[in-house]
């Protein structure tokens, strides 16, 4: 996102320019995936500012050119001027520790996806949870008002949960890799255990 | 019903678990699910090398056991 008084309307001028995101989070990763289609690495100028909060805040005060955010804070920068120059959407989900039983981490996906079929049947309805957030609401007092008609739903994105397949593994070790986000030394194997993730149905 | 606690990570990643404890699905499991929230992250200086970034983040209740499962 850029302010509404920039000069970037596209990914390609942003070479060199501050742009705010969260190092080793999808707003770093995602950021990435989006300039270097426009962009050479040399050029790609990424500061860490932590939570979005805090990148949004730097966007709107002109301490970045640009800021890496997700919804509500999109929503927001937009009610306050900003546009997007280019979005992009990426794989998330839940992760559990060793100890998890397998019957009880099907039993929780069983949950989940029935809520993500009546988030999705009416999205609108939900989009209270985003503005109640109690993270967002020193964001919202400052920077808002912001109401449930103010989002494009069709960013909001919820899908079954589904293990990573080993080509997404691969395909992401080896994109880290080449950016040097990650140890060559541990392979792909090591860090990604899909044994308790196994696909299932809402009625199984 | 069994517990188990989960961390939350924005409304945004977290909506699916907040409607699923919100509308039963997780008790009709036999499943008393708790959140925890994931730490904010506030630098204390804006780098630009994410080699000075733990990428644990603000993940520290799963790094701590505080939580059975994250978001990544």
């Amino acid at each position: 996102m850029v302010r509404g008084d920039s000069p970037h309307y596209y990914p390609g001028s942003l070479g060199n320019e501050p742009i705010a995101v969260q190092f080793h989070a999808g707003s770093h990763y995602t950021a990435l995936r989006l300039l270097e289609g426009y962009l050479p690495a040399e050029k790609i100028k990424m500061l860490h500012f932590g939570s979005p909060e805090n990148r949004l805040e730097a966007l709107l005060t002109g301490e970045v050119a640009a800021a890496m955010l997700m919804e509500p804070y999109i929503s927001l920068a937009e009610k306050n001027g900003c546009r997007s120059v280019c979005e992009g959407h990426y794989l998330g989900a839940e992760n559990a520790s060793d100890n998890m039983d397998e019957v009880t981490f099907t039993a929780i996906n069983r949950a989940v996806i029935k809520a993500v079929d009546l988030i999705n049947s009416d999205k609108k309805q939900f989009i209270h949870y985003l503005l109640d957030d109690p993270k967002f609401a020193p964001v919202l007092k400052k920077w808002g008002p912001l109401t449930a008609n103010d989002f494009v739903l069709s960013r909001l994105r919820y899908t079954h949960p589904t293990p990573y397949t080993d080509e997404q593994i691969e395909d992401t070790y080896n994109w880290m890799v080449r950016w040097g986000l990650l140890n060559t030394s541990v392979c792909a194997a090591d860090f990604v255990d899909n044994r308790d993730a196994e696909p299932v149905a809402a009625d199984d | 019903m069994k517990k188990v606690t989960s961390e939350t990570n924005g409304a945004v990643f977290s909506l699916p678990w907040y409607v699923a404890k919100d509308e039963g699905f997780f008790a009709a499991e036999g499943i008393d699910m708790q959140f925890v929230q994931a730490h904010a992250v506030i630098p204390e200086h804006n780098t630009d090398n994410p080699e000075e970034v733990n990428p644990i983040l603000g993940h520290v209740p799963f790094e701590e056991q505080q939580v059975a499962i994250y978001r990544a």
